[in-house]
């Protein structure tokens, strides 16, 4: 390690690119705020004499933030969350809570670091944060909810973790051999000790990305999630090391432009207690290809991967949702009072649902809603090609984009015979002629479909897998002027057929299987109207009328009706 | 240098696109498929002769992987032998040890194959010519009585009851130790001393390794009472003086009470038998090497609560092997 620093500082020396920063203001003030309002009615198909029909729920948050520009290498970030839950009196639901807390600079211009909260990433198979299931289908008037949720879990489109810990990186520029080098490492605790058997969990990446030339780069990652020694009584503790290195080529050919990556890595996952649990090491190789032509708006991108069953990587295969969580709306349900299970409505106001800590086990998922990229690109146990062509060209009003994917398992479960996996998707949007700074109206229509298969073909004693699931989306937006939108908005999931679901054991073996069968729907209407004060600040009101079919279980069988009040001011 | 970049390009994709041949968790034939006989049970003898080293192959066959259990009772003695294991292929090599005593004899038996959740049973039959033989220094049997040569000292308390059995419950052969008694004013109840000049020996005939000797016998806690102790006691003989000297040479013990009611196997590595002291460890009194082979003398003191009321207990077939524990 001391070497390692030596190494860094010694090639700083000799050069380095870093731009000088202008001097900002020295104090900045920011925030949100957000008021939303819930109005709930439940509808089950059955007898129900104990739910209560209605449900009001709600709050208001306000998110004050202040960055200070301590001098021209310092940045100091604080931000507070005041929030007052609907029903809340004298103070009862108040809560105030620190959102962000940060310290960010430069080491003699040289080292940039970031001690404190920052969000990270590193690459699909290390340290990414893939999108929540259903997410991408959201109609227009439904993604204003979704936002809220991923503003409260810092979810951000480049699909990065929050993390608390620490963060630099350096970049080098070279006169021989390569063109540059650029060195990023950062150090989180995704848990904390309870200074009894839980040690303190941390997460560790380190990235080094040489650009050989303008055609030619590779690179090499490195994490590890891993107990640290001496932080409990507990001498059994995890490690789970991952090793990807990557070389890419791009090229510019004529009007078009070709990229091709290739990928491969390794995972360990170990106990440093010899003999406490078995090892897990697992791989993965990945090939990727876009060939674009920007001009005429074409671009296809064919991927091919193959993740082992046993490769694990806590960074990269983390959810977003836990799926094994309660819903706090409805909770129970039926003159039985049984929990009622999750549904798609569900995935996009329970804030409670969420996760923010890297995981080191993988966590449940809903086939119904994915069953076969359920952990992203580095889900394990699968093999396939993936094929998108994208057709977005600017002054036309129609964007469309297509996906295939064909693959199957790695390893079988039970059974040699490895599950076979099929997916089409496509998207068509649509947005009328018009001018951004005229207040003409205009209208953008959506169309999204997602059909997904997965078979295994066993003799007719066995259980059989045949499952489909189907997402439809629509959405149709009318602005009528830059202020005024009305959102209308339907979602369908349908899910049928029988799957053969794992039971693990605590260290993720599987240890049984069960028959698991499925036959229903899940429908989601939206109108609403949105009132936009300014691009940050909107004010919006929802209506949306769900339903749950289950043609196996009629008790699972009800509608449910929400009107959602939403307004976001930023500043 | 740009053919070494294309080969790098290419190089992870080696070996690739395959599925692997092994499978993740439980086969689902064994736990959904349908249950077949495929071999029916079958026995590799019809007599067979433990003492001369035969054994009997029991082999059967299934048609998915299950829960299977061989259980083969002596029609004599009512010694039980079963075997339970998970699998599609019945492979079982009997050499004549026994799971619930007493042991084998001579004798006819009855062999039975059941598998977990079928109602059939599969049956056979096989006739022992002579017992299994254990290897190892047998210390006693008790089949011709008390050894002579041991010393034992039995207090003069109410209900005395040491002595042979010779009816009932019998693990091995036709007579075992019975010890039993109410002495209220002391733990002690009796004890028998067995040194290795009992069996005109100096020391006990066995190899210096401790971790390769182990003390067994089969010893029996009636359900009525649990409050009796067993104390054993290994004195050896650091010096080789021809004598065991308290206080300064090592002497190991164990307290064996409380266990399952009925009779059961002890077995003790010698090297784990710790030094003890109003029964909690202390450090021995003399090299504090565990030496088997200097062995002078075994106690065995039975005890009990003073305030108790009455305890019993009763051994049998008490023997030093080396290698392994007994396998009756």
């Amino acid at each position: 390690m001391k070497q390692f620093l030596i190494f860094i500082f010694c090639c700083a020396g000799i050069t380095q690119v870093w731009a000088q920063p202008s001097t900002p203001k020295k104090v900045t003030f920011f925030g949100a705020a957000r008021a939303q309002f819930y109005s709930d009615s439940y509808a089950p198909s059955m007898e129900d004499t104990i739910t209560a029909a209605k449900l009001n729920s709600g709050n208001v948050l306000a998110d004050l933030g202040m960055k200070v520009q301590a001098n021209k290498q310092m940045e100091i970030l604080a931000q507070v969350r005041v929030r007052n839950d609907y029903g809340g009196f004298w103070g009862s639901g108040v809560s105030f809570d620190v959102r962000q807390l940060y310290v960010r600079g430069l080491i003699a211009n040289r080292v940039r670091y970031h001690l404190g909260d920052f969000n990270y990433k590193m690459s699909p198979y290390t340290l990414w944060n893939n999108d929540q299931e259903l997410m991408p289908f959201a109609t227009s008037g439904l993604q204003q909810q979704w936002g809220v949720l991923n503003y409260d879990h810092f979810y951000n489109n480049d699909h990065s973790w929050r993390q608390q810990g620490a963060a630099a990186d350096v970049s080098f520029l070279f006169s021989k051999g390569i063109e540059s080098l650029s060195l990023k490492t950062m150090t989180s605790r995704i848990r904390s000790t309870d200074f009894a058997n839980t040690p303190d969990r941390l997460f560790s990446g380190v990235t080094a990305e040489f650009m050989v030339n303008k055609q030619w780069s590779a690179d090499v990652l490195y994490t590890n999630t891993y107990d640290l020694k001496g932080t409990s009584n507990n001498t059994t503790l995890l490690r789970i090391p991952v090793v990807t290195s990557s070389v890419q080529y791009q090229n510019v050919f004529g009007k078009s432009k070709l990229s091709l990556k290739a990928e491969k890595g390794w995972s360990h996952q170990y106990h440093d207690n010899p003999g406490a649990l078995e090892h897990k090491r697992g791989q993965f190789v990945h090939a990727n290809g876009i060939w674009s032509m920007e001009e005429e708006g074409l671009s296809m991108d064919v991927s091919w991967n193959r993740v082992d069953a046993n490769f694990r990587s806590p960074g990269a295969q983390t959810k977003r949702l836990n799926f094994g969580g309660i819903p706090s709306t409805f909770e129970r349900v039926g003159n039985d009072q049984v929990l009622r299970g999750l549904n798609s409505l569900d995935l996009m106001r329970e804030s409670s649902l969420y996760n923010m800590q890297l995981q080191t086990s993988l966590m449940d998922f809903r086939m119904e809603y994915d069953n076969i990229t359920p952990y992203g690109v580095a889900t394990p146990n699968r093999q396939g090609v993936d094929v998108k062509l994208n057709y977005k060209k600017q002054n036309n009003p129609f964007d469309v984009s297509l996906v295939y994917y064909q693959g199957q398992e790695t390893r079988g479960e039970g059974t040699q015979v490895a599950r076979s996996f099929q997916r089409q998707s496509v998207r068509v949007g649509y947005e009328s002629s018009h001018d951004e700074k005229s207040e003409e109206t205009y209208i953008t229509i959506q169309l999204q479909y997602r059909n997904d298969n997965t078979r295994r073909e066993l003799p007719e004693v066995l259980p059989q897998v045949d499952w489909n699931n189907q997402v439809l989306s629509s959405s149709l937006d009318l602005h009528w002027n830059k202020r005024w939108v009305t959102n209308l908005g339907w979602q369908s999931i349908q899910f049928k057929g029988s799957e053969v679901q794992s039971v693990k054991d605590f260290n993720g073996e599987i240890i049984n299987f069960k028959p698991y069968v499925q036959d229903g729907s899940e429908q989601m209407l939206n109108v609403g109207m949105t009132y936009h004060f300014s691009k940050q600040s909107f004010l919006s009101a929802q209506w949306n009328s769900f339903h749950r079919q289950d043609e196996l279980v009629s008790a699972t069988d009800y509608r449910w009706k929400q009107w959602t009040l939403l307004y976001v001011m930023n500043f | 240098m740009k053919k070494l970049w294309i080969l790098l390009l290419c190089l992870p994709f080696w070996n690739a696109c395959k599925v692997d041949p092994d499978f993740d968790g439980p086969d689902l034939n064994d736990l959904y498929g349908p249950f077949a006989l495929t071999e029916g049970l079958n026995s590799s003898r019809d007599s067979v002769d433990f003492a001369s080293g035969e054994s009997v192959l029991f082999t059967a066959g299934f048609s998915k992987r299950v829960d299977w259990t061989i259980g083969i009772k002596g029609l004599t003695s009512g010694a039980h032998k079963e075997q339970k294991e998970f699998g599609s292929l019945v492979a079982f090599d009997w050499k004549g040890e026994t799971t619930f005593f007493p042991m084998f004899r001579s004798e006819w038996c009855a062999v039975e194959l059941t598998v977990e959740n079928q109602p059939d049973t599969l049956r056979d039959t096989v006739y022992i010519v002579a017992p299994k033989v254990n290897n190892g220094f047998l210390l006693s049997d008790f089949e011709m009585g008390l050894n002579p040569s041991w010393q034992s000292f039995i207090q003069s308390g109410q209900n005395m009851n040491f002595g042979l059995l010779n009816s009932g419950d019998i693990p091995q052969g036709q007579r075992a130790y019975s010890m039993g008694g109410t002495v209220t004013w002391d733990w002690l109840i009796g004890m028998i001393d067995i040194p290795a000049s009992a069996y005109d020996l100096s020391h006990y005939p066995l190899s210096s390794n401790a971790n390769n000797v182990y003390f067994n016998m089969l010893m029996k806690k009636p359900a009525e009472y649990d409050n009796g102790v067993l104390l054993l006691r290994f004195m050896e003989d650091d010096n080789e003086d021809g004598s065991f000297t308290a206080g300064s040479e090592d002497m190991y013990a164990i307290e064996i009470k409380g266990g399952p009611d009925g009779w059961r196997l002890v077995s003790l590595k010698y090297n784990d038998i710790k030094s003890l002291v109003n029964g909690v460890e202390s450090a021995p009194d003399g090299n504090a090497i565990h030496e088997p082979n200097k062995l002078f003398q075994v106690s065995m003191l039975f005890l009990a609560n003073p305030a108790s009321g009455y305890s019993e207990t009763a051994i049998d077939y008490v023997i030093f092997t080396e290698g392994s524990p007994l396998a009756p």
